[in-house]
């Protein structure tokens, strides 16, 4: 069996006395697709946001092919693993083009004709190639967070996190954000989702985990998680979320 | 009225001093402001403690009271230094404080989120306050900083008392040698005036360029 590309072992983290993660471990292949499912504050985010050390944990580590993370070498791995958030978190005083090409610049130390290059190319890829100029208040949500995948893409990533990518959009601005997830995932990013949209991680998934109070409960391909749930907890979670209405 | 004319040279000598002083002490106290700024908001204790205490002290005694200790009260120890030393010194250490804070809320109004966003794109604690805070918190501070330009102008008549000539003492020189204090101090603050003015118009021009 090859490496890991990305391997967590038993991670602990609280807030305070809050248990968020109470021992996770999971591991990830080159180009697997995981979503992340759960109820609210199960710790999906905070898991997330550990996997880049944004968020520090007491007890655990995180293993990038093979090799630990160490706490002095973070930018190393963040150079590594992009991350796309719910606020989309896009560098306000910078135009479009400006937000892609930054990382690349200035982290890379790329040189700028390069850069720019890369970076029309890639606003080209997320739909926005006629809005390179634009600044981040001329754009609408769905637009910010392509924006937002253009640079995280843009430093050529070995993993891609996304933490709630469309939770924070309208609802007619969803299906943009998913369709360039999609066709990201479909070149062969690797790639950990937290999300709320189930029909993406039926089709996009190769493996769902659900997780609940801090652990992972249950994990398996999507249909047989969606249609086969082995667990009373995430049965009770799948069909609150799936017929939300309660049929 | 003849006095004022007759001397108008001192009092203008005394303006460009009062200038000096407060461009001076301004610029020294960005600097210090910005270091003592990133020292309060560190994880380690003892830097931003010292900060803490730094913050607390200056801007919680008279600017006067600090001069006083630092041009009169050192020379005990045998610190001894000029009334310009000592008088830029003071209003440096007090401008300092003062911008430590505008510096702090210019920085925190930066959205966590975007510092977030560049940290994980793998940028350095210094790339990260270059590219992303710097550009932000400037914009921020610009206003207070005016607002602080404007006090210090007025703050530095307080170099009187440690014998710089600047334009307020030059103003008592006058008036007490002449016993005709009305225009002079009139003068005087018409000159303290025209020199917060221009700060003033500088403010309200950088606002219409802000939005």
């Amino acid at each position: 069996m090859t490496t890991p590309i990305l391997e967590l072992k038993n991670i602990h983290k609280s807030f305070g006395d809050n248990a968020v993660l109470r021992g996770i471990s999971f591991s990830m292949e080159k180009k697997e697709r995981i979503v992340i499912l759960g109820p609210s504050g199960s710790g999906k985010s905070t898991l997330l946001r550990c996997i880049n050390h944004l968020e520090s944990f007491e007890e655990g580590d995180v293993f990038l092919r093979g090799k630990r993370v160490e706490e002095n070498k973070l930018h190393e791995l963040r150079m590594q693993v992009g991350m796309v958030f719910q606020r989309f978190n896009i560098f306000s005083h910078m135009t479009a083009l400006e937000n892609v090409i930054e990382g690349p610049l200035y982290v890379k130390k790329m040189n700028k004709e390069e850069a720019i290059a890369k970076g029309e190319l890639l606003l080209d890829r997320v739909g926005l190639g006629d809005k390179k100029h634009a600044k981040p208040s001329q754009l609408s949500g769905g637009q910010l967070q392509r924006v937002a995948i253009a640079r995280a893409l843009a430093m050529d990533p070995e993993i891609l996190l996304f933490d709630e990518p469309t939770s924070a959009l309208d609802p007619e601005l969803v299906g943009e954000v998913l369709q360039v997830m999609k066709s990201v995932a479909e070149e062969g990013m690797s790639m950990v989702v937290v999300t709320h949209e189930m029909g993406f991680a039926k089709d996009v998934a190769d493996r769902v985990i659900f997780m609940d109070e801090g652990v992972i409960v249950e994990e398996g391909p999507p249909d047989e998680m969606f249609t086969r749930p082995k667990t009373e907890r995430s049965r009770n979670f799948l069909s609150r979320v799936l017929s939300p209405m309660g049929e | 009225m003849d006095i004022v004319i007759r001397r108008l040279p001192n009092l203008l000598n005394g303006s460009l001093l009062t200038l000096e002083y407060s461009l001076f002490s301004l610029v020294l106290g960005l600097l210090l402001g910005v270091f003592i700024a990133l020292m309060r908001d560190s994880n380690y204790r003892l830097l931003s403690g010292i900060s803490w205490f730094y913050i607390w002290v200056f801007r919680g005694t008279p600017l006067m009271v600090q001069l006083f200790i630092i041009y009169f009260g050192l020379s005990q120890f045998n610190i001894i230094m000029t009334p310009f030393v000592a008088g830029i010194l003071g209003m440096t250490l007090n401008n300092g404080s003062y911008i430590a804070e505008i510096v702090r809320s210019g920085i925190h109004g930066v959205d966590e989120g975007e510092r977030e966003a560049a940290r994980a794109l793998g940028m350095r604690y210094w790339t990260e306050m270059r590219r992303i805070v710097a550009p932000q918190a400037a914009k921020q501070c610009m206003l207070p900083m005016v607002n602080q330009f404007i006090s210090t102008i007025k703050n530095s008549s307080i170099l009187s008392v440690i014998t710089v000539a600047e334009l307020t003492r030059e103003g008592q020189v006058i008036a007490n040698s002449s016993f005709n204090y009305f225009p002079v101090y009139i003068t005087v603050a018409a000159l303290y005036l025209i020199m917060t003015s221009l700060c003033m118009v500088l403010s309200n021009w950088l606002q219409r360029r802000l939005g």
